[in-house]
């Protein structure tokens, strides 16, 4: 459920915590600048990092999938309907594209190329054991972090566990492609014993959980050490420092 | 002092009216080996929870008695602090796994982590722990893609990590295939050697009774028998108790009863004790001519033509989306009688079940129900020709009552009312669920849940009926219970097909067996061609039955499938 | 049954810890579980719907408010992985997590007309709180482009981006929230009381 690629690219090596600390950085400074040029740079730079790092091909395609139909899609809108429409760019047929609106939903595009980009380069480099451990070492509770991992795990469980229901239920004569009454009763059989099935581990689990020390307080330590270097917490001021700047030239503006 | 001291024990669940446990009392000594049976509900789960301080912790209830471990009232510490010295493992091996870990030493590691111990020493204590369960080779692997024997090992190992006095395994077995249980119960006679103190709850008595030092059988709450393994044994088996009494025990004691050897020696507990055992006698029938008396097979030769319940296989194969080839050109008729499907896991079988009513199509070849490609048809039509009961209930479970329950399947397939109550009361009647009639399916334990979900699809009434591991988790009176229904199914002229590693119950009850390997057929004939090929059958991991090997040491010329049989040769009359 | 208002001793804190017994973080992956499985299910059923809260909200009837509102946080959390854009939705998945818990241990889910009310009350949580998301950080634009479409053709009929992004929210998701609340209470109830953690008993 994760996709981590293993590599040992500086962006590999910087503890999950300053990643973090960039992650959100950026995404704070991309909704403060006010025109799309600061993003478009932004975005360039992020795909040079994704290319250091040795995952270009997959930042890309993710980025096009995700962002590709939004771009199309928020041109479209905002080109004809962002209220501060002044200029005419190109009129088809009934429909008037205008530079204002273009210029808005070329930034909202920018904007959240960024935020992808950022966000799945820190994915694809973060083992997330590993950015569990780094968050624990700097305050987590080490409860969420188990909850977060369990539950990264789970999804592709209950897949399964929906699919043998699916398949069970199915030899008891369910049919899935009857009528839409009879599919929403359908649905109530896969739940139901989804559900129950769950809760019935969830018991056992509980106690396992609980014999192993789970809700036990005090320190605890763990099996992988992750570093928190001095170039870390360098780069985690520096972006501190940019936002607060950035910001200050807003206010004042 | 004992280790553990159970006084006057009553308890009775906060959801059930009837005590669990009634005036229990046990003393168990430090470094004893301690196997609890009994029938499904007699209370050994109960039994065990009252030492890991789960009862009264977690599940709440009326509690009177006392009990200690190690000197201290459970009543006064906590489930956490129990666990340091009473390791627990549950019956399913994938629901105690945290679920959190990548690595299997990760899951090991994951108590220690707890405990806030140096980076060393967490490391140093789960490697050793895995190797100690033979699991070492596997640090790396990710538990999810682990084999129920290796995920049992792996909950061992994250226990042993906590180094505990008391070990308790509750049916730590009864979801795994031959392999795994024998891997399971090496480690667990391993930690015996080592010290441990170990309690194991089993129905599966061929492994347990030899290992135990002790065996005790919980009845309705109660302590029935206390004591040395074969005396209890013998004991149960003189008053027809009804747990798994292994069929060497029993035909050891039929020939001392017989007078055939004499009674100087312990009762032998495993086939090759058996073997020595009756080496001794010199006077013996025929097993041919035994054999040739008694019932005569009922396995008909595959050349009837236009049987209308036929199942025909055309070079199937079938290969997962990723590439794995599951079946690899099988083709085969099934028309009457009961087929037996042996096999180790991963060799086909439930992906060969899944065949046989279309939840599957295969990828090459085809599969014909009844004249039908199952690649023309839907899932929920081909139910009303083949109905096919997995393993596991709570897939299945979701109404209120059982007699509902047993209803959706007769109800999606379009049975009229009249029809449907007749086969719904039948079915109930042939699953022994009269009594739970009109209790909700999940007040009731796993066995009599499995026997819900199979009466839900006996009464669909197909012609053709597939079983997938039905004895799994099963009691002696389950496991009986089983055998009638296919002998009623196969008497109403039905298919019956049954998925099962259970191969005492294939010899009494399979016109014909088929073992699979790797995807192919590996063995299609008689039990008794088939189970007499035992070195063919070891490729897939299959042993044969404990009398039909006991036969084969004996030197007998014809291969044996119920003690009955060797009785007859040993102590003709 | 302790009724929160008499542990005003314990305070406002200690309330939400005694909320998380290790039944309750256990609890936290299968809601998550099910958030995901459902839309499984209601694409192989082809049902009109999304189902995609419905962990949320069933974690909300068994274990209050606190453990539905991580349920949808950590949910968000696993869907960033395949879609970056959906982290700004967090607040919303959280929100509608403590509102169905709320609802739930106040008694909302017990009678028909409570739960078709508080299906509507949990719809327009979500979409009040998504709008403001939408327009600023998104332009008007979803991941979905029926959806988008809608929105245009309400911004062409004379509409604001905030009336459009609302109106289009309140279409789309109003049939999937009340179906989804009665769908969950359907399955809590279903679920046998020995495994009902002890929330449900007020609210169910």
């Amino acid at each position: 459920m994760f996709d981590y690629r293993p590599g040992s690219s500086p962006v590999h090596l910087l503890n999950p915590v300053t990643k973090l600390a960039v992650v959100v950085g950026l995404m704070v400074i991309v909704f403060l600048l006010p025109n799309l040029w600061g993003p478009a740079l932004i975005s360039v730079t992020m795909l040079g990092v994704a290319a250091v790092a040795g995952f270009l091909g997959s930042v890309v395609k993710l980025a096009a999938l995700i962002t590709g139909p939004l771009l199309v899609a928020v041109v479209l809108i905002q080109g004809v309907f962002y209220p501060g429409n002044e200029t005419p760019l190109l009129t088809v047929g009934p429909v008037t594209f205008w530079e204002e609106g273009v210029s808005y939903g070329l930034l909202v595009f920018f904007r959240v190329l960024v935020v992808v980009c950022a966000v799945s380069i820190m994915v694809f480099s973060t083992h997330p054991k590993k950015m569990m451990v780094a968050f624990i070492d700097k305050g987590l509770s080490p409860k969420l972090a188990y909850v977060f991992m369990a539950s990264l795990q789970f999804v592709p469980e209950m897949q399964r566990r929906a699919r043998a229901i699916m398949e069970a239920q199915q030899a008891r004569g369910l049919d899935l492609k009857a009528n839409l009454w009879r599919r929403f009763q359908a649905l109530l059989a896969m739940l139901i014993p989804l559900l129950t099935g769950a809760l019935i581990s969830a018991e056992t689990r509980s106690l396992a959980l609980e014999a192993r020390g789970f809700s036990r307080g005090g320190t605890r330590n763990h099996l992988i050490e992750v570093p928190d270097r001095t170039s870390d917490r360098v780069i985690r001021w520096s972006v501190a420092a940019i936002v607060v700047l950035i910001a200050v030239w807003r206010i004042v503006l | 002092m004992s280790l553990i001291e159970i006084e006057d024990l009553t308890f009775s669940y906060a959801s059930q009216h009837e005590p669990a446990l009634r005036n229990l009392s046990c003393s168990i000594e430090q470094g004893s080996f301690v196997g609890i049976t009994g029938l499904a509900e007699a209370g050994k789960s109960s039994f065990c929870r009252l030492i890991s301080g789960y009862i009264p912790h977690f599940f709440h209830g009326e509690f009177s008695g006392s009990v200690s471990v190690a000197g201290t009232d459970t009543r006064e510490t906590t489930i956490g602090e129990l666990a340091e010295r009473v390791g627990f493992v549950f019956e399913n091996p994938f629901d105690q796994l945290t679920g959190a870990s990548l690595t299997v030493l990760e899951e090991a590691a994951f108590a220690l982590e707890n405990m806030g111990l140096a980076r060393e020493e967490i490391r140093l204590r789960a490697e050793k722990s895995l190797s100690q369960v033979g699991m070492e080779d596997l640090a790396d692997r990710h538990p999810q893609q682990l084999s129920g024997g290796q995920s049992q090992r792996l909950a061992l190992a994250s226990i042993l990590a906590v180094q505990p006095e008391i070990f308790i395994l509750d049916e730590p077995t009864s979801q795994l295939d031959p392999l795994g249980v024998d891997e399971v119960f090496d480690v667990i006679s391993d930690m015996h050697r080592r010290g441990y103190t170990v309690i194991v709850v089993s129905q599966d008595l061929d492994h347990l009774a030899i290992r135990a030092d002790r065996l005790i059988v919980v009845d309705k709450g109660e302590i029935k028998w206390d004591g040395e393994p074969r005396k209890i044994l013998l004991q149960a088996a003189e008053a027809r108790y009804p747990i798994l009494i292994p069929d060497v025990l029993e035909i050891s004691r039929k020939l001392r009863a017989a007078g055939r050897i004499s009674s100087d020696s312990p009762v032998p507990l495993t086939v090759e004790q058996a073997a020595k055992e009756l080496s001794s006698i010199e006077e013996r029938g025929s097993a041919t001519e035994t054999i040739a008396a008694g019932r005569t097979s009922r396995y008909l030769p595959d050349s009837r033509a236009e049987r209308s319940k036929e199942l025909v296989f055309q070079d199937v194969h079938y290969d997962y989306p990723t590439g794995v080839s599951a079946i690899c050109g099988v083709s085969l008729r099934l028309d009457e009688g009961c087929v037996c499907i042996v096999g180790q896991n991963g060799a086909g079988k439930t992906t060969f079940a899944k065949h046989l009513n279309g939840l599957l199509r295969p990828t090459r070849g085809r599969v014909l129900v009844r004249a039908k490609d199952t690649r023309e048809y839907r899932v929920a039509e081909i139910a009303r020709e083949v109905g096919l009961a997995f393993q596991n209930p709570d897939d299945q479970l979701f109404r209120g009552t059982v007699e509902e329950e047993v209803r959706f399947g007769p109800e999606n397939v379009g049975t009229a009312p009249e029809e449907t109550k007749r086969l719904v009361t039948s079915a109930i009647d042939l699953m022994g669920l009269e009594a739970v009639r009109e209790k909700k399916p999940h007040d009731l334990g796993l066995s009599e849940r499995k026997r819900v979900a199979t009466a839900s699809v006996i009464a669909m009434n197909t012609p053709v009926v597939v079983l997938d591991e039905p004895t799994g988790g099963q009691d002696a009176e389950g496991i009986e219970l089983l055998g009638h229904l296919v002998g009623q199914l196969v008497q109403q002229g039905k298919l019956v097909v049954v998925v099962t590693h259970d191969v005492r119950f294939a010899a009494r009850h399979a016109d014909r067996v088929i073992a699979l390997h790797q995807g192919r057929v590996l063995l299609d004939d008689g039990p008794r061609p088939v189970f007499g090929r035992d070195e063919t059958l070891a490729r897939t991991h299959v042993e044969p039955p404990a009398v039909t090997r006991l036969g084969k040491l004996l030197g007998l010329d014809e291969t044996l499938l119920s003690p009955g049989e060797l009785l007859a040769v040993l102590a003709p009359e | 049954m302790a009724d929160s208002t008499s542990q005003a001793e314990g305070g406002f804190f200690s309330r939400i810890a005694s909320d998380f017994t290790t039944r309750a973080w256990v609890l936290i992956p299968v809601g998550v579980g099910i958030n995901f499985v459902g839309g499984t299910l209601v694409s192989v059923l082809k049902l009109p719907i999304f189902l995609d809260t419905i962990g949320t909200i069933l974690v909300a009837l068994l274990a209050g408010p606190w453990v539905a509102a991580l349920t949808g946080l950590v949910t968000n959390l696993v869907l960033v992985v395949s879609d970056p854009t959906l982290i700004a939705y967090a607040p919303v998945n959280v929100a509608i997590g403590l509102i169905a818990g709320y609802l739930a241990l106040r008694g909302w889910f017990k009678t028909y007309p409570k739960i078709v009310a508080s299906g509507l009350i949990i719809m327009f949580t979500g979409v009040i709180l998504s709008a403001p998301i939408v327009v600023l950080a998104f332009g008007g634009v979803t991941s979905s482009p029926s959806r988008s479409a809608l929105t245009a053709f309400f911004l062409a009929t004379g509409g604001s981006i905030w009336q459009s992004v609302f109106t289009t929210g309140v279409i789309v998701e109003v049939i999937d929230k009340m179906i989804s609340v009665f769908v969950a209470v359907f399955v809590a109830r279903a679920v046998p009381e020995r495994y009902r953690p002890q929330k449900a008993q007020q609210t169910l």
